[in-house]
């Protein structure tokens, strides 16, 4: 019916060929948040590169498992929330103080997660800016009437507060650290 | 430059014309401000299109536009930008003399990719709610037909005889050919998973398809279909063909670099590291330069295509994303 109503409102319409079968429509979300952290750069990138140790600094995480498979590098994260997180390490770069990984599975209200943590020289000695910017799509695909927890908003908002956890529990353990 | 009708009448402007017309012939110079050029960057994250000057590499206009917008198409001709916004689900109209938003069109379902056929009559608009291609009459924007392709259709592109119009179907994993006088599919071409961006060379020889699940790129000759696929960075998305053909460009989102391919040799010449989820990418050819869209970085990446090396950075909006072919000569 929406289809001839399309069609009518549109004038002519060349096909009527109906593909109910909905596409995807949502767009990419991006969490960016940044910190700075009275500790050495080396110090707080440490912490960071540490792949299958984030619960160290991050309260949004109870534990973590490292995995090796052949050159691949996967965590697995337990989080405080509930569930886990199955995680492929990217990459990590020593030169740029930068690392980056990507979510394979995961219990979180959304998907195609990946990320980066980036750790820069602050304005003044002893001090550190950590940037981690994520982008993801929220867990349905498809287009509206979206079902409840499975949103944009929903999917935000569990990154969200992982990340402000995370950043606030990194400035936490790297200024109380010796 | 902004010019009233009567002062075009004017014999003194012809004068000056001439005298600008003898000027640049004597000295060569590389930059006719009469035809400079502008790169329209839709930003997703804060409705706005940021238009840069490609002279100066500064942005000189910040247009409001709708919701989440991504695709872009520009015409010299008709001097409009029309802009795709998915969540409003409309297309904004800029006119590119003044960088004003001068109308929107309602669009049912979620509009994304956008191509303006050569002649400038058809603006064609991918929606994945439906998928289908709209075709809107440029002259008069409240005619438009429609015509049912394959699953989710992201980028478009029309052969440079109008006859053509390509279509990536991103969950069909193909390209639909749609014969533009009659909208209809004449043939379907399986290329990799998820093709994205679409880009033809030139003279309409060449068509890439950037397949992002598999990484790929396939060129595909339009005149046999026959296609070769080059591997590329991670989660590749666009591309462009350089004006000789002799060479392709690709952005790689996951990897933050741009692939440069030479087509003869199906080799890569040159990876340029750019700004972080790099979307959107188009040649302006007159002063051999690619612009890329970053969408992690909120900005423009600018590549010299003659020593394939990163000369700048322009700061545009959040998200930045520039789906189509954006670069506008005036």
């Amino acid at each position: 019916m929406k289809k001839i109503l399309a069609a009518i409102a549109l004038g002519l319409s060349v096909s009527l060929v109906s593909f109910t079968a909905a596409a995807h429509g949502p767009s990419p979300l991006k969490v960016d948040k940044s910190i700075t952290i009275k500790a050495d750069p080396a110090k707080v990138w440490a912490l960071i590169k540490d792949f299958g140790n984030m619960q160290k600094w991050n309260p949004a995480i109870v534990s973590s498992k490292l995995e090796k498979k052949g050159a691949d590098t996967f965590r697995t994260l337990t989080l405080k929330e509930g569930g886990t997180s199955h995680d492929k390490l990217r990459s990590t770069d020593d030169a740029d103080m930068k690392i980056k990984y990507e979510t394979v599975t995961s219990d979180l209200p959304l998907t195609d997660y990946n990320a980066f943590i980036v750790v820069t020289k602050g304005e003044k000695p002893g001090e550190t800016n950590v940037q981690w910017v994520s982008r993801f799509y929220r867990l349905y695909k498809l287009n509206p009437p979206i079902p409840a927890g499975q949103d944009d908003e929903t999917a935000l908002k569990a990154i969200n507060g992982i990340i402000d956890t995370g950043l606030a529990g990194l400035q936490k353990t790297a200024e109380s650290a010796k | 430059m902004n010019i009233k009708l009567t002062t075009l009448l004017k014999p003194s402007y012809f004068a000056s014309i001439a005298i600008v017309i003898i000027t640049f012939t004597a000295c060569s110079a590389p930059l006719n401000t009469a035809n400079n050029h502008y790169a329209y960057i839709t930003n997703q994250g804060e409705n706005t299109v940021s238009v840069i000057d490609t002279a100066k590499n500064q942005v000189v206009n910040t247009i409001k536009v709708g919701k989440a917008p991504v695709g872009v198409a520009v015409s010299r001709k008709l001097q409009r930008a029309y802009i795709s916004n998915v969540e409003s689900r409309d297309i904004s109209i800029i006119d590119t003399h003044t960088n004003k938003l001068i109308n929107t069109l309602k669009i049912k379902g979620s509009p994304v990719g956008l191509a303006l056929s050569p002649n400038n009559k058809t603006l064609y608009v991918a929606d994945w709610f439906d998928n289908r291609v709209i075709a809107i009459n440029t002259l008069q924007t409240n005619i438009m037909h429609e015509v049912s392709v394959g699953n989710a259709p992201a980028g478009l592109i029309v052969s440079p005889d109008n006859h053509w119009l390509y279509v990536a179907n991103r969950d069909s994993n193909d390209i639909a050919i749609i014969d533009t006088e009659t909208l209809t599919i004449k043939r379907r071409i399986s290329v990799g998973k998820h093709p994205f961006g679409l880009a033809l060379s030139n003279s309409g020889k060449l068509l890439a398809s950037v397949n992002v699940q598999e990484d790929t790129v396939s060129i595909i000759n339009t005149q046999t279909d026959t296609q070769q696929k080059i591997k590329v960075g991670y989660h590749p998305y666009c591309a462009a063909f350089s004006l000789d053909e002799n060479t392709l460009y690709v952005t790689n989102t996951q990897d933050d670099s741009v692939t440069v391919i030479d087509i003869a040799t199906q080799k890569i010449i040159a990876t340029i590291n750019v700004g972080s989820t790099p979307e959107g990418i188009s040649l302006n050819h007159s002063n051999h330069r690619a612009y890329i869209a970053n969408w992690g970085s909120n900005n423009v990446s600018v590549i010299d295509t003659k020593t394939n090396q990163l000369l700048t950075t322009i700061k545009t909006g959040e998200k930045s994303r520039a789906f189509g072919q954006f670069v506008l000569s005036r």
